[in-house]
């Protein structure tokens, strides 16, 4: 039931990422339309210093890890 | 004076980026056509990831953050710190030191509530004590009851067991081992009733400090990354060495970024015996049981990232990691009670055969044992995440939505979901409410507790594997100053219940519990907008007025607005003999002395057991201290609202070490060890006022306070409870009182030479901190010379004068009274030192702004009131960027 589920996901994740790709291929941005991509609050993550303190924190007290792309060392957090 | 000159020629110079600045972004960014519309744009690949330059000019960061669980349970501080700087135009170093602090209670099993009435009837077995409180949750030693449970129906018969065994012989069984076997099942149904309500035993953790330093490289191509980075996890019990490599990939005219990442983390987990104590080289206490433990574990991470930009608003980013974990996963300090499945009479053979517990296999297991918890020695995660970024342009404000879904072979899956609006406002504040909502199912191996054993060895009652759902929500409030400073600070509310689970199915509510995490945070970014951007073209031939080092609250700034970010380190060192007054002193005098301050006691009693201390958990002997150590790490940070005044702010962390040894000759009996102390000190605040500048003369005055932020109540043991014995005055972290700390300082100068004295002194302001004393008030004069040897380098030579009273008062709370440092007459003094020093202001260039000082404080005489450790000297550095 775990693997199906997983398999259910993975092909969904894959079928979001060719509709992305497909979606973003198409469109073009000239430099002067991305002043709004470029303000500090449309950073993915905009605070880091915080993210990284909430993070250590739910990942010593929860048991999922990982997922946003940053890769960190461990430590024995009770 | 010459500084406030200074700061007005580099008003004058504004802060326009340098042009040859502006042509290597250009460059890079290779739309040199569109360069009047493109600033913004060029900053885009600033997208996390996705940067495709290094930062232009360094930057750093400070943060503090407190958690804190409900109840009595854990407490962390948090301790942050980084820079990245710039090393030319493909390449930037990242550092990062992170410091925690915690302690508090941590749920260690969980049992039918039925089990307790069983506990509180525990009696005390000779001189090993089990500390249960007949309130509920309790704190019990776990390793006690693991070391003694089993036996306890067999020895101290309760009636339940009498009655059993009793009704069985009079129905005519006559084998004793089935008799006993009897007694045991009344017991076992008699008190673990499967229908009964869960309660949580509780394990004190003592105060423990983790460190973590981490190192980064990250070098950029023209449309790539690769960023190298490791570092290091120390905790007593837990060491982690971690390294990582990732690489990104910019596509489709910087619209679609790829990226990948790896990392290794190898792990080394140990486990204390005598309940992981900071207090090193104590003996452990009595029943602790923990055997020696020497595990290790490897850890294989890997990322895929695609973020891609969908229009002139949207953002999204997508994310796949998948962790490999292997070796000791198990957390070894947890336990589980197991109402096992053998019958009670092979229990009971095994209680009569006195087989040690540990020759016990996880199917041998019965009734009321507690064992330590088992995971599976390999953990498969996945994890899939996607990031929304949308800008609202009406409202100036962005939407992050993300949600993460996550699947290990251990049976958890979870999801994540998080929505965070970032709001600008005028004056550069910035508003960022938060909710979080969180899911997990339970791991296979979980229950509260176990009615039989299991097939695959594995049991965990960690809340942390538990099915439960968490709702948290805050906010953080962010300010940009001008000149590239902002501070941020936040508060969010977490909330674990059960009830919570999506779906329902959670684990029953015993578990549940809230918490918060305060943070607050200070960035200096000198390529932020409104940034300053350097002084170049401007240079400084004069600095004479900075102080050497080792004095505070000697300098201001010039010009209103300015402001000044620094760090201060002070370093010192006692590892002479030991002295008494202007003297060395002996080993007899100080034991003679130790017995003078325990009136009352026979010489007997000092030497020897039984203790002579106020309290019968105190340790025995007469000892004294070898070495002391002391790391000050201060942050400096300094704003001038106006040309006569200068605001100060500076807290502090202070790493202490003490080493004691004893002065018995059976060791068994010592006072021996090291003592350590790691955390916040007190915090100190200053208004410095300009009263006369003439000529090259200065004279201001400081109006300085000192807040009581640093621990008074350290323990031996690391664990905080009201019980717990002291660690002695010198190696508490703050003094417990409000200060008073004026200052008079006068500076001069003419040609290459300069000079100034200072008189300051500290005043508590309360007769007695909540402990019953105050140390003592503080007068110290000083007055130096300097010479500009380079136009940026100068050498001072220094003389200071200190007089420190003893403490008052005494402590009301149970402290050693063996050695000289526990007693409050044998601290303060009068004290001569002689400072040599260099000071470094950097005039022009990349780092122009920037100040460096170094002295040593060696001490020339001392009279020291009491028994003392005496001086070896005293090293101060500082750092300073005035803007």
């Amino acid at each position: 039931m775990m693997i199906s589920s997983c398999r259910y996901f993975l092909f969904q994740m894959i079928a979001i990422v060719v509709f992305l790709l497909i979606q973003g291929c198409g469109i073009k941005l000239d430099p002067w339309d991305r002043g709004h991509l470029a303000k500090p609050t449309m950073a993915i993550t905009p605070y880091p210093n915080h993210s990284a303190l909430r993070e250590h924190v739910f990942t010593s007290k929860e048991a999922s890890q990982g997922g946003y792309g940053g890769i960190g060392g461990g430590c024995g957090c009770n | 004076m010459v500084v406030t000159k200074e700061y007005k020629t580099w008003q004058d110079t504004g802060r326009t980026e340098p042009v040859e600045e502006q042509n290597w972004r250009l460059r890079k960014s290779k739309v040199n056509a569109l360069a009047a519309f493109t600033s913004a744009a060029l900053i885009l690949p600033g997208l996390d990831v996705t940067a495709a330059v290094p930062v232009p000019k360094a930057a750093a960061n400070v943060q503090y953050g407190h958690y804190q669980e409900s109840d009595t349970r854990m407490e962390v501080d948090v301790y942050h710190a980084d820079a990245i700087v710039p090393i030319d135009d493909r390449m930037e170093f990242t550092y990062s030191i992170d410091q925690d602090t915690y302690s508090g209670a941590t749920p260690n099993f969980s049992v039918p509530q039925s089990l307790r009435a069983l506990w509180v009837k525990w009696p005390k077995v000779g001189d090993k004590s089990f500390e249960i409180p007949a309130k509920v949750p309790d704190v019990i030693s776990t390793a006690s009851v693991i070391d003694h449970l089993w036996m306890l129906p067999y020895n101290f018969g309760f009636k339940e067991f009498k009655d059993a065994v009793n009704a069985s012989e009079s129905s005519g069984e006559t084998d004793y081992g089935k008799l006993i076997a009897a007694g045991y099942s009344a017991l076992v149904n008699r008190y673990v009733k499967v229908d009964d309500k869960i309660i949580q035993g509780f394990q004190q953790q003592p105060r423990e400090t983790r460190n973590m330093p981490v190192l980064g490289l990250k070098y950029y191509f023209d449309d790539a990354t690769v960023g190298l980075s490791g570092g290091q996890s120390n905790e007593p019990d837990f060491i982690s060495n971690f390294g990582t490599i990732n690489v990104s990939k910019e596509f489709n005219d910087k619209l679609t970024t790829l990226s990948g990442a790896y990392g290794l983390t190898e792990n080394q987990i140990s486990r204390n015996s005598g309940g992981h104590s900071s207090h090193v080289g104590h003996k452990p206490a009595a029943g602790a049981n923990y055997p020696e433990l020497d595990e290790t574990s490897t850890f294989h991470n890997f990322n895929l990232g695609l973020s891609q930009i969908l229009s002139k608003n949207t953002l999204v980013q997508l994310n796949g990691s998948y962790s490999n974990q292997n070796g000791y996963l198990t957390n070894p300090y947890k336990s589980v009670f197991v109402r096992g499945e053998i019958t009670a009479y092979e229990y009971f053979q095994h209680a009569i055969d006195s087989r040690p517990l540990d020759q016990l296999t996880n199917l041998e297991v019965v009734g009321f044992d507690l064992f330590r918890e088992t995971r599976p020695d390999q953990r498969n995660q996945w994890a899939f995440s996607s990031r929304l970024n949308q800008f609202i342009p009406g409202l100036d404000a962005a939407l992050h939505a993300d949600y993460r879904y996550y699947l290990d072979d251990w049976g958890i899956d979870s999801h994540t979901f998080e929505l965070s609006w970032h709001q600008p406002l005028p004056q550069g504040f910035m508003i960022i409410p938060n909710i979080r909502y969180y899911s997990q199912s339970q791991a296979d191996f979980f229950a509260p507790y176990f009615l039989a054993p299991r097939a695959d060895g594995n049991y965990s009652s960690d809340f942390r594997l538990s099915a439960y759902g968490a709702l948290s929500g805050g906010v953080t409030v962010s300010k940009q100053f001008t000149k590239g400073v902002s501070l941020e600070a936040g508060f969010e509310y977490y909330t674990h219940q059960g009830d919570l689970k999506l779906g329902g199915g959670g684990t029953n509510e015993y578990a549940d519990y809230n918490s918060y995490l305060a943070h607050a945070g200070l960035k200096v970014d000198l390529s932020a907008p409104g940034g300053s951007n350097g002084h170049s073209g401007h240079s400084m031939h004069k600095h004479s007025g900075q102080p050497p080092a080792g004095v505070m609250f000697g300098h201001m700034l010039g010009q209103a607005g300015d402001v000044m970010v620094g760090y201060r380190y002070m370093y010192s060192d006692q590892t002479g003999g030991m002295r008494h007054g202007s003297h060395a002193s002996n080993d007899l005098a100080i034991i003679n002395d130790v017995i003078r301050l325990n009136p009352g006691k026979k010489l007997g009693e000092v030497l020897g057991q039984p203790c002579y201390a106020k309290d019968e958990k105190s340790d025995c002997s007469i000892s004294k201290p070898t070495s002391m150590t002391m790391h000050m790490h201060m942050l400096d940070l300094m704003y001038a609202p106006s040309d006569w005044l200068s605001l100060m702010l500076m807290p502090q962390l202070i790493n202490m070490e003490m080493g004691m040894t004893t002065l018995q000759s059976d060791p068994d009996h010592g006072h021996a060890g090291n003592h350590v102390a790691n955390s916040l000190g007190d915090t100190y605040m200053a208004a410095l006022f300009k009263l006369f500048e003439n000529q090259g003369h200065h004279l201001n005055v400081g109006i300085g306070m000192s807040a009581p932020t640093g621990n008074i109540d350290l323990t031996l043991d690391g664990v905080d409870s009201e019980s717990g014995q002291l660690q002695d005055y010198g190696m508490q972290l703050g003094s417990g009182t409000w200060d008073f700390k004026p200052s008079l300082t006068y500076t001069g100068q003419a040609g290459q030479w300069s000079w100034g004295a200072q008189a300051s002194g500290v005043k508590r302001l309360q007769d007695a901190n909540n402990l019953g004393y105050a140390l003592g008030d503080m007068f110290q004069s000083t007055a130096w010379g300097s010479y500009n040897f380079l136009h940026w380098l100068s050498a001072s030579v220094r003389g200071v004068y200190t007089s420190q009273g003893a403490i008052r008062g005494e402590s009301y709370r149970p402290n050693a009274r063996s050695a000289p440092v526990d007693f409050p007459g044998n601290y303060g003094g009068q004290f001569w030192d002689v400072g040599l020093g260099l000071n470094a202001m950097i005039p022009e260039g990349a780092y122009s702004g920037h100040s460096l000082g170094v002295e040593w404080l060696q001490p020339v005489a001392d009279h020291y009131n009491g028994y003392q450790l005496e001086r070896d000297g005293a090293l101060s550095v500082t750092w300073g960027f005035a803007f």
